[in-house]
């Protein structure tokens, strides 16, 4: 019972794949992160595992099955900007029906207010919105949950208190989470695993050399006309 | 401020809608037997007993621009519902269909665009037989072409949106999502598009009328009154051509002021000013 990669690779044009040969593997109860630089691809990684992608190579499995069309997804992603998934038009107790019918407890867990329910998203903080979005992808049909940034918009306290109730219900639900972040002191915190991604390529590596990675500066694709500022005759 | 700003906005919603039901409600009341002719009042300008004047044949002019008002409505209800209806329909399918669908449409988009239009509409009306019923399925059937576009262009736009992507994966189907989120958020449009068919279609009714196809010469409609009316203008009957004329614009302007304000009201962006 495991979310599996299997030789994976993507691409958005032919010429640069982003990354290619990713193993991955996050059993069920498992909490396992992701840390990289930005721009290398680890959003692009969540959505192929949350098939909001199609992966150019290479297939993902789900307890050894594929994603199926027009059904619920059991692996669900919690995005890092919570305004981009909810409907403008729609009210916040619409959004969250769309999932499920939560309980009360789980609101309020994650201090979510009745008087929210009849605004719209315009109308609550970015932090409000994200409770949502979390309590939203707790549908109980999610096995498995990856959480892309999810707190690196909120301040300390309240990312503290997320963590705090989001872990409480993954490990009585068994539910296997990958959190993606650059945070380094987060992973180390949280994960019991975690995988580097650089260069096209994705890597276990131990969770207590994870201070050690060496800080690189990411792949910059310039255009041809830019090496022509240094030129003297402009 | 804001109260200033909404409070116009009703205004001006209950001023234009109260301007088209004076008219409906005269159409309704008002007695179609003084559309008689009566030469010994033939000719006379605007006065108390007939406001709009009289043409040269005695018949009272208010009556006939108001009869002529209520066939505009009809025609305009009609050809902006029809028009309205085919868009959703094409506009969403060519968006969310396959390649092969998506260009089949867009090419008939750009075939009926193309034609000039008021030859396309005397076409369709000589074909489907001439009369009242030629003018009403003509307008109806060429005034979705630009409205389809918007609407293809707005759900292409959305069809990669993160939620509509969500709602899919959470097990959604398309008529879910077609229904719930696209068309809930292209509503304004849609409302705003649909406004503006009508003085679009009332004003494309009023010019084949004005042109002379479809309604015989004593059906009361403003293009027959404007066409008769420009052989007396040189005899100096202004009241024949300036009181139909501007409750046409008026009729028009009406519809266009609803559209513009309810668009406006709907949009949440907007729901605090």
């Amino acid at each position: 019972m495991a979310l599996e990669c299997k030789d994976v690779g993507f691409h958005y044009n032919t010429e640069n794949w982003l990354f290619r040969n990713v193993d991955l593997r996050v059993g069920k109860g498992e909490i396992v992160g992701i840390i990289g630089y930005s721009g290398c691809g680890k959003t692009s990684l969540s959505k192929l595992l949350a098939d909001y992608l199609i992966p150019s190579e290479g297939e993902i499995l789900i307890d050894g099955e594929k994603h199926k069309k027009g059904e619920f997804k059991k692996v669900q992603l919690i995005y890092q900007h919570p305004e981009k998934i909810m409907n403008p038009r729609w009210k916040m107790k619409e959004i969250l029906s769309e999932s499920y019918e939560p309980e009360q407890k789980i609101l309020d867990k994650f201090g979510i207010r009745n008087e929210w329910f009849n605004r719209y998203p315009i109308e609550l903080s970015g932090g409000e919105m994200q409770r949502f979005s979390i309590v939203r992808s707790l549908n109980p049909k999610t096995e498995y949950l990856i959480a892309d940034e999810m707190t690196t918009m909120l301040d300390g306290l309240t990312q503290a208190f997320i963590w705090k109730q989001l872990l409480e219900i993954v490990k009585t639900r068994n539910i296997g989470l990958i959190i993606i972040s650059h945070e380094k002191d987060i992973i180390k915190k949280l994960c019991d695993r975690c995988y580097y991604m650089s260069d096209q390529k994705v890597e276990e590596i131990n969770i207590d050399s994870i201070y050690f990675i060496k800080k690189q500066s990411p792949r910059v694709f310039l255009h041809p006309w830019v090496s022509l500022i240094n030129n003297k005759k402009f | 401020m804001k109260l200033n700003l909404k409070k116009k906005v009703v205004f001006s919603i209950v001023f234009s809608l109260s301007i088209i039901l004076i008219i409906l409600l005269l159409s309704i009341v008002m007695d179609s037997s003084k559309l008689n002719t009566n030469y010994e009042i033939r000719s006379l300008a605007p006065s108390f007993t007939h406001i709009f004047g009289t043409d040269w044949m005695g018949r009272d002019m208010l009556l006939r621009t108001v009869k002529g008002l209520q066939f505009s409505l009809m025609v305009g209800l009609l050809g902006a519902f029809l028009g309205v209806g085919i868009a959703i329909i094409l506009g969403v399918i060519s968006a969310l269909g396959s390649e092969k669908v998506d260009s089949a449409i867009l090419w008939t988009i750009d075939l009926f665009i193309g034609m000039p239009h008021l030859i396309f509409m005397i076409l369709i009306s000589f074909a489907v037989g001439k009369g009242a019923k030629g003018v009403v399925i003509a307008t109806a059937l060429t005034h979705w072409p630009a409205l389809a576009r918007l609407i293809r262009n707005e759900v292409l736009h959305l069809k990669n949106m993160e939620y509509i992507n969500l709602s899919h994966n959470l097990g959604k189907s398309n008529w879910f999502v077609v229904r719930n989120h696209i068309l809930l958020i292209i509503f304004p449009q849609i409302l705003v598009g649909f406004l503006l068919l009508f003085p679009h279609v009332i004003l494309h009714e009023a010019s084949m009328t004005f042109l002379g196809f479809g309604l015989s010469a004593q059906t009361p409609s403003i293009g027959i009154i404007l066409s008769e009316a420009v052989k007396h203008i040189s005899l100096g009957d202004w009241w024949l051509v300036f009181f139909p004329g501007t409750s046409l614009v008026l009729l028009v302007k009406s519809f266009d002021n609803i559209g513009e304000s309810l668009r406006m009201y709907v949009d949440p962006q907007m729901r605090y000013i």
